[in-house]
């Protein structure tokens, strides 16, 4: 009986590890791994980065920013390394693949809201999705700045060396979309994009106006307006030789109107901008550049057009301040 | 029919831990190591793939 029962366990043991093995190979193509891919790949020089979270995935048309400056006489690299939800210390990690292996002339780092303050602390079963690469590119980032407790910080550490773990949620994944594919059966068909169910984005933006502002104000009482992380980021590409420029993202019309009228806001704006300058870097509000509502795909994110027009206007920006020879008049 | 329906329950029953009994004839193979290996490791992979979702997911860009 004994004899049975380790056979039994053994075979078990094999089948994970086998399955262990599957999951990892199938994960050779996520998401992260494909922008990792992309910025490695580019020329020794990138004249413009964009860094985000999905609003800058999905606002930065690099091939609009060089047909810019080709037009200004000037031919430049841009990448997007923006990847949809992330928070800043997957995108310090970026920043620093990027500026290990390229010169990168340009750093635009897009934001909205309170994105460039501190978040709450990480815990392990939040890493899931995009957010798995912090277990393979520069996990000592994670341990220094998501602030976990002994618990998530074991669970991290263990979840590192196995797929099966690191990689759940590209299992789960292929279970939500097939969950999603079963509530439509017999119900009208919800409007999705690149990222996700478009109305599931509402749930992102603030529930009110009122709450929008009282956030505001407590990040300006905390004195909490650039992140420690974001801090590294722009130190390191500002010792790397980087111009650092740190973008408000076009928000949809009605986000506009509903939260960045707010004196509360107004008021928060400039402080971080303040904090932004401080930190070296340039501060530009895009907001406003893109009020069209037929230019987003959602309530956060820019659509195809949208982001054409908010690149088109990023790098004339960027060819304004004169980084890319004399300035030209606008 | 209903012998097919008998053994199935049979199976599964004894699979799931609801009765000690093997099937009664002609699934010998329930009775080896090896299928109890392979079973445990499918409930493990199920598990891995049905549960644990902490949070609900906006993106599924993925």
């Amino acid at each position: 009986m004994k004899r049975e029962v380790i056979i039994a366990i053994c075979c078990t043991a094999v089948m994970v590890a086998a399955a262990n093995f599957a999951v990892g190979r199938a994960a050779s193509n996520s998401v992260p791994r494909q922008l990792m891919r992309k910025i490695n790949a580019a020329g020794p020089v990138i004249d413009v980065l964009g860094i985000g979270n999905s609003l800058m995935a999905a606002g930065f048309d690099p091939t609009a920013a060089q047909d810019t400056f080709q037009k200004a006489g000037r031919s430049v690299i841009a990448v997007n390394g923006g990847l949809g939800a992330t928070t800043e210390i997957e995108q310090l990690a970026l920043t620093r693949l990027a500026l290990r292996q390229h010169t990168v002339r340009d750093l635009v780092y897009g934001f909205c809201d309170l994105q460039l303050t501190t978040g709450v602390p990480l815990k392990n079963s939040e890493l899931i999705g995009n957010r798995a690469m912090l277990y393979y590119l520069e996990p000592q980032l994670t341990l220094r700045y998501g602030r976990f407790d002994l618990l998530n910080r074991l669970e991290f550490q263990t979840y590192r060396c196995c797929a099966l773990l690191r990689e759940r949620s590209n299992i789960w994944a292929k279970v939500e979309k097939m969950r999603r594919a079963m509530e439509e059966v017999g119900m009208p068909r919800q409007e999705t994009n690149q990222f996700g169910r478009r109305a599931d984005f509402n749930l992102l933006e603030s529930a009110d106006s009122n709450e929008f502002a009282r956030h505001c104000r407590e990040k300006m009482t905390s004195g909490d307006l650039l992140s420690p992380v974001l801090q590294e980021l722009f130190q390191e590409a500002e010792a790397s030789g980087s111009r650092i420029t740190v973008v408000e993202m076009p928000m949809h019309p009605l986000h506009v109107s509903r939260f960045y009228g707010l004196a509360a806001w107004k008021e928060f704006r400039s402080q971080s901008r303040l904090a932004v300058e401080r930190a070296g870097a340039v501060y530009i509000d895009g907001s406003g550049w893109v009020p069209d509502e037929g230019d987003f795909q959602d309530h956060l994110h820019l659509a195809r057009s949208g982001a054409a027009r908010f690149s088109r206007l990023l790098a004339e920006e960027l060819l304004r301040r004169g980084a890319y020879g004399a300035p030209r008049a606008r | 029919m209903l012998q097919f329906f008998e053994e199935f329950k049979a199976i599964f029953e004894y699979a799931s831990g609801v009765t000690d009994d093997p099937p009664p004839r002609g699934q010998s193979w329930m009775r080896s190591p090896l299928w109890w290996g392979i079973w445990w490791a499918i409930l493990i992979l199920l598990i891995v793939a049905f549960s644990g979702q902490s949070s609900k997911f906006i993106y599924i860009d993925f």
